[in-house]
């Protein structure tokens, strides 16, 4: 006799769905694996071998792995949804017996939470291969960073549902435009509005006046604009038809 | 089971592709699909499977619309594109992969078809020929025990063997919980398997008869070259006489022609139509 499928969230067809993308992008997670390890590795040894000892800043050589770790990152989660702007795939995936909430948080697990584990893990095995003083790896600066590339992986995430094509380009291209309009309102803003950047400094003084409050403020502003981003996310995936 | 309402449905404002679809399909029958080119064909199978929204109008599916792509609704329904592309996976990983979206998934009958069919579950999909994929495709989409199947060109790109163990598997199947549309141009292909008969023409549905009533109301008739066209309602000429679709008159007839039934339908479609006056579709 036939079961029956639920209507309702199914952890089970999200584990399924992360299986899924693991086996579909295997290749691909190989190749981008191979190349940041290669990256990584080849100016590992450029600075070994042409710095002395004194002159080497190993500092530096983390900061190179750790913004590939992010740019790499962008770019696995800008293809998460591939299947979709690929005529002969999309039905496949279109069609598929899940959620679209299911879709979406399978493929934020594959692409952020199991990607970053993957390169923290990475990262922290590097510092330990270069000598790195391992209390000094992760920072409170790392803690921002990892903030930041937080919001920015749902924008990507967004980016990878909403654009048809070329769409880590698309999106990085999209943050840039918007990056230059914030600028000038926020310019606009300091040289029109009287008393703008008092305003605002006491108010960024109120956010960073402890650690707590720092940290607080980070995670609520990270966990509100991922959210808002997810969300987008979620009714451009739903609305989303054929090409 | 798949009641289409009124449905309209287009790309760009003001030029619709489907117009004023209303449909109604049961299980345990096997719908053909048929238009010309450019009729609205993939588009009207895309909205019924969910994949494109009707502009007005509904397509439901056990009253549920298929537009919302819940999961219930869609383990019921598996669409077999014209195109396609399957991911580089083994035949046995992707039916791994895939089967648990599908509760009902028949592994035993997933090997028969296969083994039918020839297909080699272990080799990577992309390396198997496109005929050798659409059939694995046609092997998990039965197995998956989809209560509705939707095949857009099925026999394209099939050998000759294949096309008739396609028709003996899909003849094969447990009709009854079932509903079977098949859109084809191969009408010489199918037209032995297929029990209803939906014609599309400019976006517009301009017949939907069962063959049942078909047979009831029209015969073809070999007639002589030089016959009135009068005593027909659509004829075209072959060697020693006209292949002719006529009005019954309670005489027998073999296999329906299909190619030529189609091509009245769409040469004469209000006389076809005329003569199913006072029959429900």
């Amino acid at each position: 006799m036939k079961s029956t499928t639920i209507n309702s969230f199914s952890f089970q067809r999200v584990l399924q769905l992360c299986k899924r993308y693991v086996a579909i992008k295997r290749s691909m997670i190989l190749i981008g694996f191979a190349v940041v390890i290669t990256l990584i590795g080849a100016v590992t040894i450029w600075i070994f071998n042409f710095f002395p000892e004194g002159q080497r800043s190993l500092d530096g050589l983390f900061t190179i792995a750790f913004s590939l770790f992010h740019y790499a990152g962008y770019a696995f989660s800008s293809t998460i949804f591939n299947e979709l702007n690929e005529k002969g795939f999309a039905p496949q995936f279109f069609t598929l017996p899940a959620k679209t909430s299911e879709k979406i948080l399978s493929a934020c697990l594959i692409s952020y939470v199991c990607y970053t584990i993957v390169g923290i893990l990475f990262l922290y095995i590097f510092a330990l291969i270069i000598g790195m003083d391992i209390s000094s790896t992760f920072t409170m600066k790392n803690f921002s960073d990892l903030m930041i590339y937080t919001m920015l992986q749902s924008i990507f995430i967004f980016g990878a549902v909403f654009f048809k094509a070329n769409n880590f380009l698309s999106t990085l291209v999209s943050i840039f435009v918007f990056m230059i309009t914030f600028t000038l309102v926020y310019m606009g803003l300091r040289f029109y509005v009287p008393g703008f950047e008092t305003w605002l400094s006491g108010s960024l003084s109120v956010l960073t006046s402890s650690l707590f409050a720092n940290v607080a403020s980070g995670l609520i502003y990270t966990l509100m604009v991922s959210g808002i981003f997810i969300w987008f996310t979620f009714i451009r995936l739903k609305n989303r038809q054929i090409a | 089971m798949i009641s289409i309402n009124d449905l309209t449905f287009g790309y760009k404002k003001g030029q619709p592709i489907l117009s004023g679809i209303n449909l109604e399909l049961h299980q345990g029958k096997i719908y053909g699909l048929f238009g010309l080119n450019g009729a609205g064909k993939t588009t009207l199978l895309n909205n019924i499977a969910g994949m494109l929204f009707p502009k007005s109008g509904s397509c439901l599916m056990d009253g549920k619309k298929t537009m919302l792509r819940n999961p219930v609704v869609m383990s019921d329904i598996f669409i077999v594109a014209e195109q396609f592309d399957l991911p580089k996976l083994t035949g046995q990983k992707y039916i791994e992969l895939h089967r648990l979206f599908y509760p009902g998934f028949d592994n035993q009958q997933m090997e028969d078809i296969m083994l039918e069919f020839d297909i080699n579950k272990t080799k990577m999909l992309p390396e198997l020929s496109f005929g050798q994929r659409k059939k694995f495709l046609v092997a998990f989409a039965i197995a998956t025990q989809a209560r509705l199947l939707i095949f857009d060109e099925p026999t394209n790109g099939l050998d000759i063997p294949s096309k008739s163990q396609f028709r003996r598997i899909i003849s094969s199947l447990d009709a009854e919980s079932r509903c079977i549309l098949i859109s084809t141009h191969q009408v010489r292909d199918l037209g032995s398997m297929i029990e209803h008969i939906i014609v599309l023409k400019d976006g517009s549905v301009i017949f939907n008869r069962s063959l049942e009533d078909i047979a009831d109301r029209l015969s073809i008739q070999k007639l002589e070259s030089d016959s009135s066209p009068d005593s027909y309602i659509y004829g075209e000429e072959t060697l020693g006489g006209i292949n002719a679709i006529v009005a019954s008159q309670g005489d027998t007839i073999g296999e329906f022609d299909l190619e030529l039934l189609f091509n009245g339908i769409i040469q004469k479609t209000e006389e076809m139509n005329q003569q199913f006056e006072g029959v429900l579709s």
